[in-house]
């Protein structure tokens, strides 16, 4: 840096500590793709208090997609008697099964998973050439799961949006979903984990509160029921915000509690949309100085991004649901986010790391 | 009385305590909660009554199958049996067991009770729509 640059830099800094908040107000969310960031997730799973049996399910990055997700190399080393890698049929969901021999003194696993990762934005005012579905594929991203059925209140509640909005083609439909999440769903501090995305039960209740698995659950059950395509994206935080968002970053390289579950929409002439109202809600709740309300500059910025956008400092699991976890007699789950374990044939709490015990450090690698 | 709940489901937490001082007031009459959690896992459900113990049953019903049997498609939901075991009342939402037209209500299933004819109806705390018996 030269000297006049050094000047330059420092008028700036001087001039931007000493704008009025008005100026501040003029929130910046705007995600664009740009360079690839690579990050290291390691997961380190130990069985508390090991007794009998005891087996391990750790989710593993498998969606990949050329524009914004790369899954790379995965390691681990630990005292396991087995440990194999294991996709799911449907989903393409990936886990570690992992198995101990029985009374192991310390049964302990550590997962290094290498991802890329990158900002997404789709411009949705200039529609491109993008292949359809396959008939498989919209079939399966239009079919009710166990949480989220698409007929009786689903489809009710769903019809009656669209009919409002006056949204006749998928995009309007997309849309008036989307902002009709943002508006009648809340961000409940208290839900446990990130939900369960019961979502017939939700709207029956009239309870709209929740987090990430309820409200974007609730979007893309909605979004089928209303014949567009959509799917759920599970998946962790690992970055923080380079948009100085708060609540939509990892606040450290520990990222044990940073599960986050976003959502996609498939649009002709856009392919997969990113699509996040839960963030939106947790903009409003938790970013300082908190309790934001819905005409808030930050909320408005986030609003406006999150139908066709979302930042990369965040890596994919999967997009499964109704999950069942190889090697044991466990009903199956409603979605893989989080580690699993059994010990002495019960599954263990896996919104109860401390106790559990799991771990989850990311950190951004330096590019090769 | 059979009510279907979950750990993570706030109104399901409030009435659970309800449920618990009803048990209390009503612990010399021939009524019995059963309560059955769903989908959870074991330790969860186990964790949660050790911060608030009751003194009913806890059952698990792991894949759902018994919530799907009774047609439960929101939590909480209660059915309240006759001494025959048919449904008598079925309240979708959560409730408080303890306010006295409710007591009146539950009091009139009791065995000595002449048997009622006409479809019970009682309102919610979150959903005042009402409920009437299946």
């Amino acid at each position: 840096m030269n000297r006049r640059e050094f000047i330059q830099g420092s008028t700036a800094l001087s001039l931007a500590a000493t704008l009025p908040t008005a100026v501040w107000a003029q929130a910046v969310f705007a995600p664009k793709p740009g360079a690839w960031r690579n990050v290291d997730l390691v997961t380190k799973l130990e069985i508390a208090r090991p007794e009998g049996k005891m087996q391990a399910w750790i989710p593993l990055p498998s969606v990949s997609e050329t524009e914004w997700s790369r899954p790379g190399e995965t390691k681990w080393t630990g005292n396991a008697a087995k440990v194999e890698r294991v996709r799911d049929p449907k989903y393409g969901a990936e886990m570690l099964h992992v198995i101990w021999k029985d009374d192991e003194f310390m049964p302990v696993i550590e997962v290094t998973s290498r991802v890329a990762t990158r900002d997404r934005a789709i411009d949705l005012g200039k529609p491109g050439t993008v292949a359809p579905l396959s008939e498989a594929e919209r079939r399966l991203n239009l079919e009710g799961t166990d949480l989220i059925p698409v007929d009786g209140i689903v489809k009710q509640t769903s019809d009656k949006i669209v009919t409002d909005a006056k949204a006749t083609t998928d995009i309007e439909k997309a849309r008036a979903i989307y902002e009709w999440v943002v508006e009648n769903t809340v961000r409940t501090a208290a839900t446990r984990g990130c939900g369960t995305g019961d979502v017939a039960s939700m709207l029956k209740s009239g309870n709209l509160g929740g987090k990430c698995a309820d409200l974007n659950a609730l979007y893309v059950g909605l979004a089928r029921a209303a014949g567009v395509p959509a799917r759920d994206v599970y998946g962790l935080r690992v970055l923080p915000s380079q948009f100085g968002y708060k609540s939509l970053g990892a606040g450290s390289a520990n990222v044990t509690r940073a599960q986050h579950c976003r959502a996609e929409v498939f649009l002709d002439g856009f392919g997969w949309v990113p699509v996040d109202p839960a963030d939106v809600r947790k903009v409003m709740l938790e970013e300082p100085p908190a309790n934001l309300p819905i005409t808030d500059a930050k909320v408005v910025a986030a609003r406006k991004a999150l139908f066709g956008a979302w930042e990369g400092n965040w890596i994919a699991y999967n997009t499964a649901h109704d999950l069942a976890l190889p090697g044991t007699r466990h009903p199956k789950l409603g979605f893989l986010m989080y580690p699993q374990a059994e010990r002495a044939s019960l599954l263990l709490d896996c919104l109860d790391p401390d106790n559990f015990r799991y771990a989850l450090m990311a950190k951004e690698a330096t590019p090769a | 009385m059979l009510h279907f709940f979950a750990t993570w489901c706030e109104p399901c937490v409030r009435e659970i305590a309800s449920l618990q001082r009803l048990t209390d007031t009503a612990r010399d009459k021939p009524l019995k909660v059963v309560a059955i959690d769903v989908a959870e896992v074991d330790l969860r459900v186990r964790a949660f009554f050790e911060k608030l113990p009751v003194n009913f049953p806890v059952l698990l019903d792991r894949d759902r199958a018994v919530t799907k049997a009774w047609q439960v498609s929101a939590l909480p939901s209660t059915y309240v049996l006759a001494p025959d075991l048919t449904p008598r009342l079925f309240i979708e939402g959560d409730l408080d067991w303890t306010r006295p037209d409710v007591l009146t209500t539950i009091e009139a299933l009791y065995p000595k009770a002449a048997p009622r004819t006409e479809p019970v109806t009682i309102q919610t705390i979150n959903n005042p729509r009402e409920e009437t018996t299946p």
